[in-house]
């Protein structure tokens, strides 16, 4: 934030209301910004009403920002914004579901592609799966990303239904912390192996190895990272005795 | 856990979507070393993600690159008022705190707040190059007034493609007060005269050629 933004959330705080007025129009661009996406996806003609209800979402989020939590206002004020926009209006929903109906036919083939492909399919091979073209799945992708961001896009369930272990967002920070306490050596056979896909003897030939001390070098670096993720999680359940929960 | 659905999870990270705040956080460069090595290698290869980064992108560079006009103003002041009307008599109002203090605090000082807030405001307004002569003779295209009312400006877009900036203050003790203002090629003194009972006025134009310079750069000092 820089210092003319704390200033005016400064004087707003002390009751300043030019501060308050000066702080939406410095933060209309954000307001502006998702009326026209909204009003574009959504294919909705009167983008006058979407700024006005983005508006007032944006002096909704500037009424509840709490400069002390710590948060980007952007981040806190872009729930209100869309929230507002897409809360005025039948017709915006129901435009927003049209495209959701889309949207849930491309959820449905990726993780049948994944599964196929053991990658992320490309929008190309989407399209040829769902029978949409590669526009409308665009389209429909930025609707939905906008009205339903919150949910969107985990995939976990959806690659549950084909037999996929896929790592919640959450699942995955924890998976991500553990990583890093290995060593750079450990680290870069976890990744190379799981992440980029290399065989044992591929990642043999780069780090020059042999194969079988890479394979012994991966179960190892695995076992850590297991006994890591047990550490963690029996941490996490002290710190949840202590508090109670 | 097995180890065999520990392995399932790393092969499958890459498949893991990024949250919106991974997303933003990423986009601003906040994400950190270990996250972002995950980030970065799922959206080499997500169109999902990416589109969602490609959009949080915009809406950043909408944030730097700010463009606001007259209707934005009118917009804003428009939804601002029924705000301020809808105040409760009895509740402490900033502007009436305001009011009360400007008894007691000298002149100038007085004065040099005003416009602080009054450049604060028009530079927010003025950093998109408007003013250029694209908007309808005798559009008003700028307002502002002092959180205690007293002080009023506003600027219009005269028919002679002259932009003319007005201050207006019901209060008295700023007759008298010279004020030099420099916004775009255009540096002038103004004095603000008594004109009735109870306002005191003066009005500065800037010319179409005037404009060419940095419209949203106003300075004014008290002299």
């Amino acid at each position: 934030m820089t210092e003319a933004e704390l200033n005016l959330w400064r004087r707003y705080g002390q009751g300043d209301e030019t501060a308050r007025q000066e702080l939406i129009l410095f933060y209309l661009p954000l307001a502006k910004f998702w009326a026209k996406q909204i009003s574009r996806s959504a294919g909705w003609a009167n983008g006058e009403d979407l700024r006005q209800e983005a508006v007032i979402g944006l002096m909704k989020a500037i009424e509840k920002y709490d400069l002390r939590r710590g948060v980007a206002f952007k981040n806190f004020a872009r729930p209100y914004i869309r929230g507002a926009i897409f809360d005025s209006s039948e017709l915006t929903r129901d435009l927003a579901r049209q495209q959701e109906e889309r949207y849930r036919k491309v959820k449905q083939a990726e993780p049948e592609l994944m599964h196929t492909l053991q990658r992320l399919p490309t929008i190309a091979e989407v399209a040829a799966k769902t029978g949409l073209s590669v526009e409308q799945i665009r389209k429909a992708m930025e609707a939905v990303g906008i009205a339903f961001a919150a949910e969107f896009p985990a995939n976990q369930d959806d690659a549950a239904a084909v037999g996929m272990l896929i790592p919640s967002p959450e699942r995955a920070a924890i998976l991500d912390d553990a990583l890093a306490a290995l060593n750079q050596r450990d680290q870069e056979i976890i990744n190379l192996f799981y992440r980029e896909d290399l065989t044992d003897k591929e990642i043999a030939a780069k780090l020059k190895f042999t194969v079988s001390k890479v394979a012994k070098l991966r179960q190892r670096a695995i076992k850590k990272l297991r006994e890591r993720l047990e550490v963690n999680k029996r941490g996490g359940q002290d710190e949840d005795r202590r508090s109670g929960k | 856990m097995k180890t065999d659905d520990l392995e399932n999870e790393l092969r499958n990270l890459k498949f893991t979507h990024l949250s919106e705040d991974e997303l933003a956080a990423y986009c601003d460069q906040e994400l950190d070393p270990k996250h972002r090595l995950r980030a970065e290698a799922h959206l080499k290869q997500c169109f999902v993600c990416e589109q969602q980064l490609a959009l949080l992108r915009e809406e950043s560079a909408a944030l730097t690159y700010r463009q606001i006009d007259a209707d934005d103003l009118a917009l804003v002041e428009r939804l601002l008022k029924p705000l301020q009307a809808d105040r409760k008599p009895t509740e402490s109002r900033p502007e009436e705190a305001a009011k009360d203090a400007a008894t007691e605090v000298p002149v100038q000082e007085r004065l040099t707040a005003y416009l602080r807030q009054l450049v604060a405001n028009w530079q927010l307004a003025f950093q998109q190059p408007v003013m250029r002569g694209r908007e309808e003779p005798g559009q008003e295209v700028w307002r502002w007034q002092s959180a205690d009312g007293r002080l009023q400006a506003h600027a219009i877009m005269e028919k002679n493609a002259d932009l003319t900036i007005h201050f207006a203050a019901n209060d008295m003790a700023l007759a008298g007060a010279r004020l030099k203002i420099s916004v775009g090629l255009m540096s002038q003194v103004i004095t603000l005269r008594q004109v009735s009972a109870s306002q005191v006025y003066a009005m500065v134009a800037v010319t179409w050629q005037q404009r060419q310079g940095n419209m949203a750069n106003l300075a004014i000092e008290i002299i």
